[in-house]
């Protein structure tokens, strides 16, 4: 009864089994997939529009002049690259004393409308295919939106991430092995060890769609763009705005290795085809992984025992399997009431631990 | 009232409701209604499942129930007939939900060119509706478009990312208004890698234009009605609005948990945001006991405030959400030298967004060590009073000279160490002046409790609450080490004790908890405690110790701060030792230190 009490207390990061996603056009766009279809993991299921950097400027307003004048005003064509301050629309008043629009980034008009002279400046517009991030059935089209698809897998919880959706073949790459070396084209990459700036430009170069880590530290996340905003990392001039490529922290901030348990799921699921979605917005980054063998290792992982990592204290970033409740300790160390748990570390020797800085990863 | 198997009275199941909190962890509640009152029979709860790898409340949501079954045992409901097969119990009907991002009604962002009469009735409906105006770009003149600034107002939508976008145009003389408004929203919103979609309301006075229409429609859930009157002469007829208003609301609901599975009979249930629920509840125990009362809820995602004071409510908070996406950790919001002020030790701007980052990461988890407790007191203090001050004018819109019951709810109740810890949370938080009486909601259950009040049922709000002591706090000022105000405590029985408190201290007075005691307070005369300066003064009523004790403030109104960063941190520690508040330095790192291996 204790046991699966303190169970219930602690949060489990993998899923295995039936999944529901839901898949979301990012703006107008078309849904290429009826209800009841069957789809693998990486079909298309939409085209559309994804759009950056963008700003809206009321050009008659703006420049102080009459709708009809809007064209002659500008200076740049629709969709034509300029740089950042690049004068774009420009009046001249009386007095001499003119009114203009400058470029706030390299970009593009993206549009001028005919009716009201509102203007959109982009810095990047792209066209998309969006990809079926799980295998199964469209369970509902919600037309001109979204779409949701149920189907059996494993889902493992990012602890952060940025840079959007992929879809592609897991490789593995194993500690001290060069990522351009191994790594094809379009493949998503794991490696058990933290992420270093090197590491990922290599990988980049060697044109993968994704990467798996399971942390990183300050710099690297400064480095990468992988912080968001809010954080109030100092980015260098150099650093991109967005990741390079979408990229997914297993455990989190700092240097912490992959939990071996983890490394066996991904490795069970090498060659296949995977997802990964890496996002800003804590809670929602993840990997898929298809059923079959990952899920079976799920379940045999499970059968030794929970495996969990513990996230917090002075045991943070150690991997181990639940022993079973602590009784006698009804605190944390620091004092706070707490379910407490053993767990056996799988570097040896056994620690107590409150059950809510565990997390459950098979 | 019924029979259990062990002859104990029980009350009937429809006696039990429950009410769910979604947040870092979901939450259940059960009442029982006993004398005509529901009292919190239990709560527990579970991680929650609503993130990745789940996007389904359903497991936290059912191990959650089954925790509280376990603690309630058979009070927790009673097989019936219509019970689920195998005899197992029915659990009580969900009367309410409760968190950060619930809302009865959808936030909103108006845009209008209304005259004041017409602006005012359509914000009366929306608020009729519980629709939470988070932010407007109105002008009474008929030529809105040169008055407000359209894509300034874009930009706030895109930042505030309210449910609802109302756009209420009457009197468009040059008939473009919908076309301008499509091409803003469009332009400024459509697309975006965020997949931001808000629900566009239309109330337009004229012929509606298809054309724009049709455009906004394939970006957005558009709802638009035209409407009759809003003219300076003719005002606003606004049933038509309403009625429109009513299926944006069900338009807004049905998306809440988009993408996310969520059991029925929470989906349906009223729903209420955190803060609301709390002034609910902060109203009822104001107005049931005849006090001035506060109560600071402490979450690691966000922070509320609310009072009830002279017959009316104030709220103020930090991290507040229109939704139910996960947040980042308060301190990620908080700047780090409003940290460093209640921080014993420097929190290095590296070390404080490593653990605001990772907490973010894995929100269930909770302080291991005293210096992770530490620290994290010292974010909850930092941010509050952020948020506090966060007014225009910089000040607090609690008046903290009448402060009769100070409440500490949320996790940092519930992860207190030490019942010191909440009472100078508390303290250091509000800084009450002259004398208060500080609680605990140790199962932060105050917020479900409000929640279930909203429903319109009658809740014994005091039975949940452990007494902390009482706060006496001078206003005044004099040198460091001056003697500042001498107490008195006679308890009814046992010895009396007297204590001198110098000006910059902080000192607790303790006597046995079982026992009333008599206080009389002697401020010298550059002190006040509410009758003026140097003036004596006796409660009007015996008090327990709680258990924390009589906490003698000597530091002075407002906290006063030494500029060395050495002689702060000094003075910080000194106030924690005053109160016994952590463990000792030595005492932290021994006991951080696993067992075994």
């Amino acid at each position: 009864m204790e046991a699966e009490r303190v169970r219930r207390a602690i949060r489990r990061t993998v899923r295995s089994g039936a999944l529901r996603r839901r898949h979301v056009l990012p703006s107008s766009g078309r849904i290429l997939v009826h209800e009841g279809d069957d789809v693998v993991m990486g079909q298309v299921w939409g085209r559309g529009r994804m759009r950056a950097g963008v700003t809206v400027a009321d050009l008659p307003r703006l420049l102080n002049a009459q709708l009809d004048d809007v064209p002659g005003l500008l200076k740049v064509s629709r969709a034509e690259i300029v740089e950042e301050d690049t004068l774009l629309a420009e009046s001249m008043g009386r007095m001499g004393i003119g009114r203009e629009w400058r470029a706030p980034a390299r970009g593009m008009i993206a549009s001028v409308s005919p009716r009201t002279g509102v203007a959109v400046f982009v810095r990047e517009v792209r066209e998309v295919a969006l990809h079926c991030r799980l295998a199964g059935t469209v369970v509902s089209v919600t037309p001109g939106e979204s779409i949701v698809i149920e189907g059996q897998g494993v889902a493992i919880a990012g602890a952060l991430g940025a840079g959007g959706r992929a879809v592609g073949p897991l490789r593995v790459i194993e500690s001290g092995d060069r990522p351009e070396e191994l790594a094809e084209v379009g493949e998503i990459l794991v490696t058990p060890d933290p992420l270093r700036t090197e590491w990922m430009q290599r990988a980049v170069e060697a044109r993968v769609t994704a990467v798996i880590a399971p942390s990183a530290d300050d710099a690297t996340l400064s480095e990468l763009a992988l912080a968001p905003t809010i954080v109030g990392l100092p980015l260098p001039p150099s650093a991109p705005l967005t990741p390079p490529v979408p990229t997914l922290l297993t455990e989190g901030f700092g240097h912490t290795r992959m939990p071996r348990a983890l490394q066996r799921l991904f490795r069970a699921s090498a060659d296949e085809v995977v997802s990964v979605v890496g996002s800003r917005q804590p809670g929602e980054s993840e990997v898929l992984l298809p059923p079959g063998p990952s899920e079976a290792l799920a379940e045999e992982l499970r059968a030794d025992g929970l495996p969990v990592r513990i996230v917090a204290g002075p045991d943070a970033g150690e991997e181990g399997v639940m022993v079973g409740p602590a009784p006698d300790e009804a605190r944390a160390p620091s004092g706070s009431p707490a379910v407490c748990v053993r767990v056996q570390r799988a570097q040896g020797g056994t620690v107590t631990v409150p059950a809510a800085n565990c997390e459950a990863i098979a | 009232m019924e029979l259990n198997g062990d002859g104990a009275a029980a009350p009937s199941t429809s006696d039990r409701v429950s009410v769910v909190e979604l947040g870092a962890e979901t939450r259940v509640a059960v009442f029982a209604r006993h004398e005509g009152a529901y009292r919190l029979l239990t709560v527990a709860g579970a991680p929650s499942t609503l993130d990745a790898p789940h996007f389904d409340l359903t497991p936290s949501f059912e191990r959650a129930v089954a925790e509280a079954e376990s603690l309630a045992g058979a009070y927790f409901a009673i097989p019936e007939s219509s019970a689920r097969p195998h005899g197992e119990p029915r659990t009580p009907p969900i009367a309410a939900a409760v968190g950060r991002g619930l809302a009865p009604g959808p936030s909103c962002f108006v845009v209008s060119n209304l005259v004041t009469r017409d602006l005012d009735a359509l914000e009366a409906a929306l608020t009729e509706r519980e629709f939470v105006v988070i932010g407007r770009a109105t002008t009474a003149a008929r030529e809105f478009r040169d008055r407000i600034d359209g894509p300034a107002s874009v930009d706030v939508i895109t930042t505030q990312r309210p449910s609802v976008v109302v756009v209420a145009l009457t009197e468009d003389r040059d008939g473009q208004g919908l076309a301008y408004m499509a091409d803003l929203l469009i332009g400024g919103l459509a697309g975006r890698e965020s997949s931001y979609v808000p629900v566009i309301a239309i109330l337009y006075g004229g012929e509606l234009d298809d054309r724009a229409l049709a455009s906004l429609g394939q970006a957005f859930p558009v709802h638009a009605v035209s409407v009759q009157g809003g003219g300076v002469d003719d005002p606003l007829d606004m049933t038509e609005p309403k009625a429109l208003l009513d299926d944006v609301q069900q338009t807004v609901k049905a998306r809440r948990f988009a993408g996310r599975a969520v059991p029925a009979e929470i989906a349906d249930a009223p729903a209420h945001a955190t803060a609301a629920a709390l002034g609910e509840a902060v109203r009822e125990l104001a107005t049931q006991q005849s006090l001035e009362v506060a109560a600071v809820s402490l979450d690691d995602d966000q922070v509320s405030i609310v009072g009830f004071q002279g017959g009316s409510g104030v709220s103020v908070g930090l991290g507040q959400g229109h939704d139910l996406a996960r947040p980042y950790h308060i301190a990620l919001q908080t700047p780090i030298e409003r940290v460093a002020q209640w921080a014993p030790e420097e929190p290095i701007p590296q070390a404080l967004r490593f653990t605001a980052l990772n907490r973010s990461a894995h929100p269930a988890a909770v302080a291991a060590t005293p210096a992770e407790l530490q620290l994290s007191h010292a974010v909850f203090t930092a941010a509050s009073r952020q948020a506090l001050r966060a007014s225009e004018d910089g000040r607090s819109p609690l008046d903290h000279e009448a402060l009769d019951l100070i409440v500490l709810t949320g996790r940092a109740a519930r992860g207190a160490g030490r019942s010191v810890q909440a009472a100078l949370l508390l303290v250091n938080i509000l800084e009450p002046v002259g004398v208060s009486q500080l609680a605990l909601d140790p199962t932060s259950s105050l917020a479900m409790q409000g929640a279930l009040a909203r429903t319109g049922a009658r809740v014994a709000f005091d039975s949940t609450l452990v007494p902390l002591g009482v706060c006496v706090a001078p206003r005044g000022r004099a040198k460091a080490g001056e003697p500042a105000v001498l107490v008195d405590v006679r308890p009814s029985s046992g010895a009396r004790i007297e204590r001198e408190v110098s000006a910059g201290a902080l000192d607790v007075i303790q006597w046995d908890a079982r026992v009333p005691a008599e206080v009389r307070i002697w401020p010298q005369p550059r002190f006040d405690v509410g009758l003026g300066n140097g003036r004596p003064a006796r409660l009007k009523a015996n008090v327990g110790a709680g258990l924390v004790g009589l906490i003698v403030d000597a530091r002075g109104r407002p906290l006063v701060w030494p500029d060395e960063p050495d002689e702060r941190q000094a003075r910080l520690q000194q106030w924690l030792r005053s109160m016994d508040a952590f463990p000792p330095a030595a005492t932290t790192v021994a006991s951080a230190r696993p067992h075994g291996g």
